[in-house]
């Protein structure tokens, strides 16, 4: 494996350690705040390196990200007060990103005590020392930082809660068959008249038991699609970007696959028009073992969010989503007392947890391939000027590939869990995702209409940022 | 080569004694990797071995190739820096440890012999291949996705083996293939194996083989293929592809790398790390035109160079060994035997809804 971050071989030694912290200051406020102090000949620790920036809006993870790959023990983003933003609403903006980002951060192990965050505003000078002055105490009592590195295999030191019983069984096979007529029968209907110029749905692959997306074009094609507590595949995926077929598509969905479809509407990816959602009454997929009902299932009532143009129940084809036509019987979600076994682990265990979860990544991108909210052109992996994720495989490379991926999913992330399905290394990529959505959802109610991390609220709650 | 025809009777040993042999092994200074449960997980994985009790030789593959012992998913080609102005280089160090690769499927030696095709002459590559000595194991048991008797391999192929070994009940039968395998045996003595206790590990092997049931490739695959460079139907099967590289992490043959600099102020490496022909990137000019530009023509690049450009530059055998990795791992459920036998019209008239 590549070292993490060479050293130079005549590195110096500083006795007693002191932590090296990088600040990353609004050149409007928190930077004339700390020229301001230093104006008035106050004194605070010299372990701060500022690096401006032009608006609070502009910081992103990839920054703290890098400070802490490159060696930094600490990080403090600074900007101006509320209402106070030069660019009118940058800092609105950065205090929803701060706390997704925090949330993460802190969820993967890097020590809540190293990551902080502060409003400095031009006159406070004073303020500035004593922000310092608090953030050095607190990163030197969190000791030098780690560093990102390829933790040896070992038994886990952080054991999960088992997944609790089902709240149901799988549907009988012959509720998927009744599905999987109707679905036939919609879809062969929708190409013969021309409606559509596609269907994606499901049908058998290769191997036993498994289902995989199929294209239809024909109205005979139409024959090959099925319905089966394996159809796992969140076809949503194929409605963003490249990938998708020429013309009007129709495509089968479970809830989880709405919701995203709805999302792709909602960030400006897909036309509404362009596409047909046949909305099935989803009794749930089958976990890994095949015969029981998946974890991301258990809180689901298989409801179809409002928009579907059919709801395709056992029983039949209604226009519309139909309320009502899918209820099913629920429990808690099972991700969740998971996500509160690993946040209520000490940081060093959650970090090693993580690091060595992610030690088995072999960045594949399986996870980005089949996620319906990652349609970017060129992901930020791939992006060399510069090269904010190391395109390393190991230590280092590997925990800002999984950070980021999570990160650009906040508030974006249905929840379908189809990364963590695909990941050969079994990476609970789940929990990382619900950990963000659980912080989004109580900072910032669970539905809004813009991806919550695209607007903001005069009074979002900031009572982490000093 | 049946087992039953050599001449060497090779052993037959038990786990205890299998254990004692790692155990010895790793006493002498080798390093061994071999298949161990990842703990919480549903897979193996080839790891450093502690202990030889610590392997697991049951039925089925690793979740990846053991590649990464020979071709790491990450590695640097020289390392850089700046002293008192002036640039110095030098070599990343080279671990001089012999190392062991223990209980390799058939497909995987062979897949590695092909991935010493393609880059044996590397430096970093062949120092690593010439202090690993493989020793197999073969199946006796077929995974949904095996097809290894249909690209020319077997269950108890001994292809790139130094050592084989077959189970058999609650031991194994064993034989060292070369002088590398043989020094493995130097200390140890063990029971001799009986031409019966072969016939009957053969008789296993071949039941193996009948579990799989794709359809064989023709002789002439590789020039048909590459015939059908411009058939219409590489772009409907790969219709479905995500473009994600699964297929080529978990390969046993794939060796294809990208270069990229790590560095910080003063020094730093250039390291190579892991790529693949089924990404947008792995073609795209700085200029922006990508001469590969959509995902069928990527896809097509996996498939031709497995079955048809590497047997034509290498001679004979195509590069896949048929360990149908990539087809279970494939989020999709694409099927590299599936869509090499529609191109080459072996199947029913393909349609992307046929499969």
């Amino acid at each position: 494996m590549t070292s993490s971050l060479a050293t130079p071989t005549t590195t110096t030694t500083k006795v007693p350690w002191q932590p090296t912290i990088v600040a990353f200051v609004c050149n409007w406020c928190t930077y004339a705040g700390a020229d301001s102090c230093g104006t008035m000949r106050r004194e605070y620790p010299a372990t701060v390196r500022l690096l401006r920036v032009p608006c609070t809006g502009r910081m992103s993870p990839l920054f703290v990200l890098k400070a802490f790959a490159q060696g930094a023990d600490g990080v403090l983003c600074s900007g101006c007060h509320p209402g106070d933003c030069h660019y009118v609403k940058g800092n609105y903006h950065a205090r929803r990103r701060f706390a997704a980002m925090r949330a993460l951060f802190d969820f993967l192990g890097i020590d809540g005590r190293r990551l902080h965050f502060s409003w400095v505003s031009a006159s406070e000078g004073l303020k500035w020392a004593r922000v310092v002055g608090d953030v050095s105490a607190a990163v030197t009592a969190a000791g030098p930082f780690p560093g990102f590195q390829d933790l040896p295999p070992a038994a886990p030191d952080l054991v999960l809660p088992p997944i609790p019983p089902a709240p149901r069984p799988l549907p009988p096979a012959a509720e998927h068959d009744a599905i999987g007529e109707h679905v036939r029968a919609l879809a062969k209907q929708l190409l013969a008249d021309g409606t559509v110029a596609t269907v994606l749905g499901h049908g058998p692959g290769t191997l036993p038991g498994r289902m995989v997306p199929l294209v239809a074009t024909k109205p005979e094609h139409a024959a090959k699609l099925a319905w089966n507590a394996h159809c796992h595949t969140n076809l949503a995926a194929y409605l963003a970007g490249p990938r998708r077929p020429a013309g009007r598509i129709a495509v089968v969905v479970k809830a989880c696959d709405a919701r995203a479809a709805l999302g792709l509407v909602r960030e400006g990816k897909l036309a509404r028009e362009d596409v047909v959602l046949l909305g099935v009454s989803c009794g749930g997929v089958a976990d890994r073992t095949g015969d029981g009902l998946a974890p991301k299932c258990h809180p689901c009532d298989g409801e179809l969010p409002a928009g579907c143009d059919y709801t395709i129940s056992p029983t039949g084809v209604l226009p519309g989503s139909v309320p009502g036509a899918t209820k099913r019987k629920t429990g808690p979600d099972p991700r969740d007392a998971r996500v509160a076994a690993i946040e209520q682990a000490p940081p060093e265990a959650r970090f090693a947890f993580w690091q060595r979860q992610f030690a088995d990544c072999i960045r594949c991108n399986a996870c980005r391939g089949v996620c319906p909210s990652c349609y970017c052109d060129r992901c930020i992996a791939e992006q060399h000027r510069p090269q904010w994720i190391p395109a390393g495989v190991d230590g280092k490379g590997n925990f800002a590939w999984n950070f980021i991926r999570a990160y650009h999913l906040s508030g974006r992330c249905v929840g379908c869990d189809e990364c963590a399905r695909v990941c050969p290394a079994e990476i609970p990529l789940d929990l990382v995702n619900r950990r963000i959505a659980l912080e989004i959802e109580r900072r910032f109610g669970a539905e809004t209409e813009a991806p919550p991390l695209s607007t903001f609220r005069l009074d979002d709650p900031q009572e982490f940022i000093r | 080569m049946k087992a039953t025809d050599r001449e060497d009777p090779g052993f037959r040993i038990g786990r205890a004694e299998l254990d004692r042999w790692l155990d010895a092994l790793l006493a002498a200074g080798h390093r061994v990797l071999a298949p161990q449960t990842v703990p919480g997980k549903s897979f193996s994985l080839f790891r450093t071995l502690a202990h030889g009790k610590d392997a697991d030789l049951r039925p089925g593959r690793t979740r990846w190739s053991p590649r990464e012992a020979l071709q790491p998913r990450s590695e640097p080609l020289f390392r850089w820096e700046t002293v008192d102005g002036e640039l110095a280089l030098s070599d990343p160090p080279l671990d001089p440890t012999p190392q062991v690769l223990f209980g390799v499927r058939p497909c995987d030696a062979a897949g590695l012999q092909r991935a010493g095709a393609v880059l044996g002459s590397d430096p970093q590559f062949a120092h690593r291949r010439n202090l690993t000595t493989i020793v197999t194991l073969g199946c006796d048991q077929a995974q949904p996705g095996c097809f290894c008797t249909a690209v020319g391999g077997s269950p108890h192929g001994t292809e790139g083996s130094d050592l084989e070994l077959a189970p058999d009940g609650d031991g194994w039968l064993g034989r060292a293939l070369t002088p590398a395998g043989r020094a493995l045996l130097c200390a140890t003595s063990f029971a001799p194996a009986t031409a019966a206790q072969w016939q009957a590990a053969g008789a296993r092997a071949e039941t193996a083989a009948a579990g799989m049931t794709r359809q064989a490739l023709p002789p002439d695959a590789a020039a048909a293929l590459e015939a059908a460079f411009d058939d219409p139907h590489w772009a409907e099967l790969a219709r479905e592809c995500l473009g994600c590289q699964v297929c080529g992490t978990v390969c046993p043959s794939c060796t294809c790398f990208d270069v990229h600099d790590d560095g910080g102020l003063g020094c730093g490496e250039r390291c190579r790390s892991q790529d693949s022909c089924t990404q947008g990137l792995f073609t795209a000019h700085a200029t922006g035109h990508n001469p590969r530009p959509t995902q069928g023509s990527r896809y097509r690049q996996r498939a031709l160079h497995k079955f048809a450009f590497f047997p034509a530059r290498h001679g004979g055998a195509s590069m896949c060994v048929g360990c149908g990795r990539c087809i279970e791992q494939c989020p999709v459920g694409i099927d590299i035997h599936h869509v090499v036998q529609a191109v080459l019209g072996a199947r029913e008239e393909v349609t992307h809804v046929g499969r």
